[in-house]
This record gives C-alpha cells, sequence and structure tokens, in this order.
C-alpha cells in the first residue's frame, strides 16, 4: 500500500534519502532503525506529505504523493502519525484533542466523533482524563493520547516518530503495551524507534537506514541474530550494550 | 488651572470624545487589516506573503505624519478632498495595521511548528489548521503586545492636531495659543490621554491575567 521507487530528497547540498526502495504491505508491522542523521525520520515524513521528495515516485494507496494534481489532504485522512513531542493542542482538552479531526475533515456528527473518541481513549487507557488539558499529563499518557487522536481517523496505516523518545523511562512501557495491542490486531504500523524489545516482539520486519540509504531490510528475528552489514552489527552491539 | 478647565470644558470634551473616536475607529479597522496581514505574511501563497510583507515593511518604516498628510493634502489634488479628521483616521488606521501585522506575524510564528504538523497530519487543510489550531494559541502570545500597540495608537492620534483634526491635541494647541498658560494647558491634556490610556493599561493587564490562568 505505500510504495517508494527510486526516491531521493535533499536539504540544500545534503543528500538525506539516497535512492530508497520499499514497500509496505497492509497489516504489517515495520520498525525502522538507525543512528540519528541516517533519514530514517525523513523517509517517514514523507509518507504523509510533511517532507516533500526531490526525485523518484512515492505511491500511497495507489496515489502518487509526487504528482501536481495531487491533493495530500486526501492522503492524510489515511495515513495517521504520532510524533516524539506528542504535538497535542494544547488549548483543547483531551476529548477534543482526539474529535476536531473526525469532525473537520471526515464531517461525522459531534456526538458520534465523541463516542468513537471514548471508545478509543479506553483502548489506550485514558478514558479518565477525557476532560483533562494535556499540560495536566505525563508525557507516556500525553503520547497513549496522540495515539487516540491517530487512531479517531481510522487510518490504514500509523507511523510512529521515535514515539518513546522524548518520554521519562516509567512510562514508556505504558506506550509500548499500546502499540503492541495495535500490532497484534492487525494494525499496519511504520515505527521509527530505538525500542528493540518492541521490534523482536511485534516487529514483522526491520528496515535498517544509516546515511540515507537502506542497509538492511529483513524479517526482524533475522535482523537480530544475523546482520550483515558492519553498521548494523555496530549499531546493534551500541543498543543492546545499553539495555 | 481650574480657569482653563472652566472656560474651555467645550472644546477639551469635543477634543476628548473627538480623540477616543478616531481611537476606536482606527483600532478596529487596524485590527481587523492588521490580523489579515499577518496571517497572509506567514501564508504558503507566495502573492499574498509578498503583497502583505510588502505593505507592512513600508508602512513600518515611514513616519506617521507623512502618511496622514499624504491624505490630507496630497489625495484630494487627485481625488476628492478629506478633512483632517478623516484623514488623521486613515493614516493612524493604516500605519497601526503594518505593526499589528507584525505583532500578529510573531504571534503565530511563536506557536511549536509541531502545532500545525499534527494538524497537517490528521487530514486538516492548511486554513482549518489555523483555524482551529494555531491562531487560538497565537492570540495568547499575542495580547501583550497587542495592548502596547492599541496604547501607541490612543497616543499618536494626537498627530491629528497637525491636519486640524479637532482632537484633543489640537485644541490643546489652541487653548494654549489663546491663555499663553502652556504649562497648565499641556498637563491637563496629558490628563486627558490618561483618562483612555490607564483603563485600557488595566484591562489589558486583566485580559492577559485571565488568559494566564487557563494555561
Amino acid at each position: 500500500m505505500i510504495e517508494f521507487k527510486d526516491v531521493n530528497k535533499y536539504y540544500g547540498d545534503f543528500h538525506a534519502l539516497k535512492n530508497i526502495n520499499l514497500t509496505f504491505t497492509k497489516g504489517e508491522v515495520t520498525v525502522v532503525i538507525g543512528p540519528s542523521g541516517s533519514g530514517k525520520s525523513t523517509m517517514l515524513r514523507c509518507i504523509n506529505g510533511l517532507e516533500e521528495i526531490n526525485e523518484g515516485q512515492l505511491l500511497v494507496s495507489g496515489v502518487d504523493l509526487h504528482a501536481k494534481d495531487t491533493n495530500i489532504n486526501n492522503i492524510r485522512k489515511h495515513v495517521g502519525m504520532v510524533f516524539q513531542h506528542f504535538n497535542l493542542y494544547p488549548h483543547m482538552t483531551v476529548l477534543e484533542n482526539v474529535t476536531l479531526a473526525p469532525i473537520k475533515v471526515l464531517k461525522q456528527d459531534p456526538k458520534e466523533a465523541q463516542k468513537t473518541a471514548e471508545k478509543l481513549l479506553d483502548k489506550v487507557n485514558m478514558l479518565d482524563k477525557k476532560d483533562s488539558y494535556p499540560t495536566q499529563l505525563s508525557g507516556g499518557q500525553k503520547q497513549r493520547i496522540a495515539i487516540a487522536r491517530g487512531l479517531a481517523m481510522n487510518p490504514e496505516v500509523l507511523l510512529f516518530d521515535e514515539p518513546t523518545s522524548a518520554l521519562d523511562p516509567e512510562t514508556i512501557d505504558d506506550v509500548l503495551d499500546v502499540m503492541k495491542k495495535l500490532a497484534k490486531e492487525g494494525m499496519t504500523m511504520i515505527v521509527v524507534t530505538h525500542e528493540m524489545g518492541f521490534a523482536r516482539e511485534v516487529g514483522d520486519r526491520v528496515i535498517f537506514m544509516a546515511d540515507g540509504e537502506v542497509i538492511e531490510d529483513k524479517n526482524a528475528q533475522e535482523f537480530y541474530e544475523n546482520p550483515e552489514d558492519p553498521r548494523a552489527k555496530q549499531f546493534l552491539g551500541k543498543i543492546i550494550h545499553h539495555v | 488651572m481650574i480657569e482653563i478647565l472652566t472656560n474651555y470644558n467645550d472644546v477639551l470634551i469635543e477634543g476628548f470624545i473627538n480623540t477616543l473616536i478616531a481611537s476606536l475607529i482606527a483600532l478596529v479597522i487596524s485590527l481587523i487589516i492588521g490580523t489579515l496581514l499577518g496571517i497572509f505574511q506567514v501564508s504558503t501563497n507566495k502573492l499574498l506573503a509578498g503583497i502583505a510583507n510588502f505593505y507592512v515593511q513600508l508602512f513600518l518604516n515611514i513616519p506617521l505624519l507623512i502618511i496622514v498628510l499624504f491624505f490630507y493634502v496630497v489625495f484630494p489634488m487627485f481625488f476628492v478632498g478629506v478633512n483632517g479628521f478623516t484623514a488623521g483616521i486613515i493614516g493612524l488606521t493604516i500605519y497601526t495595521s503594518a505593526f499589528i501585522a507584525e505583532t500578529v506575524r510573531a504571534g503565530i510564528l511563536g506557536v511549536p511548528n509541531g502545532q500545525m504538523e499534527a494538524g497537517l497530519s490528521t487530514g486538516l487543510t492548511y486554513g482549518d489548521t489555523m483555524r482551529y489550531i494555531i491562531l487560538p494559541q497565537a492570540i495568547k502570545i499575542v495580547i501583550p503586545p497587542l495592548g502596547n500597540q492599541f496604547i501607541n495608537l490612543v497616543k499618536n492620534s494626537s498627530v491629528l492636531a497637525m491636519v486640524a483634526g479637532l482632537d484633543l491635541m489640537y485644541y490643546g494647541d489652541l487653548i494654549a495659543s489663546e491663555t499663553f498658560n502652556t504649562f497648565d494647558t499641556y498637563i491637563i491634556v496629558a490628563l486627558f490621554y490618561l483618562i483612555i490610556t490607564l483603563p485600557l493599561t488595566y484591562l489589558m493587564q486583566y485580559v492577559e491575567r485571565r488568559l494566564a490562568a487557563n494555561d
């Protein structure tokens, strides 16, 4: 459902993505890892048009994102995103954060949107905070609400951009548990993360990126047991030593 | 001082009311124009942004008096004549709009970029993201500097005196030249300005506190 064909991306002289060829299929949980500056977040952000590609083709549900007549808003309806820094709307309650897009974009009836939102908040164990404001919540709580906000659009795929990197260690598991639950329910997910436990438990596939290139792309278990590229070995070694 | 107040209370009150009216009209219109210009300045539409930037840079950087005199003296040579009061209001509005645009632009840019990205990523259009997510947050940032612009506007309205605008300053000058009591006259005029600007200052402080309480 998502296809990168010879995609290149530049920031001025900096070649951020080099000839990326990737295919993501429905129901697949992909974990993208790599050192910082490797282009993994950039790759992810291209999928919902927050970054534009310079060359190549990027197809999302059959639509070419790079084509001039493509309305990016139509793509974004089907592609949810969870950010490292949550980006909840501070002037709205938790419930309003979740219902805004369904009401304004999908034109859902507010009552109906609220019902759906409550179900989703219950799913991420945040229903009791539905009337709170984001500033009153911990990072882990905020991130779970951000996940509910993404789910509220009933997306075909959910993108996660380092969802646990800005969290206190003790709240990470709450977020990972929710993500694991989604993965097991068959949600299509592309997750940029350093959480190897998550990758190992629910990841179908691991993509290792470095210097704007896809270095390895294989089954998660296989990647762990047998990373081929020396950069992947070194990176894996560093991460595992940390844990 | 009492003498001036009793002998000239009618013109002082007329000047005070005219200053108040000029300030209010200029405030409301420049708030609308300035807010739109500020939004255009950060717009992704290059033409709109270009026009707004040109306007703001132009009127931010020329003296208010020139704009007012232009409408009082130059404008009537080609179009219809305008009286000093109207020319003054037009000049004040054009000038203040540029400052309000800058304030609004800074407020919008003060909202973290992630908010725009979050809105867009849920499928909201740029316009809806601005309306429901960015602007409500920008307002809180904008209120304190906007209050300063309002107070500046009231004080700047004294430029009407230069084009026979029948405002407080104009009548102040008139009284001073008739009585030769410049000291008392200008103190009285200053006090009249304070009657407008001090409550405005306290109002802005109150609004600021209310907004802070909502955080």
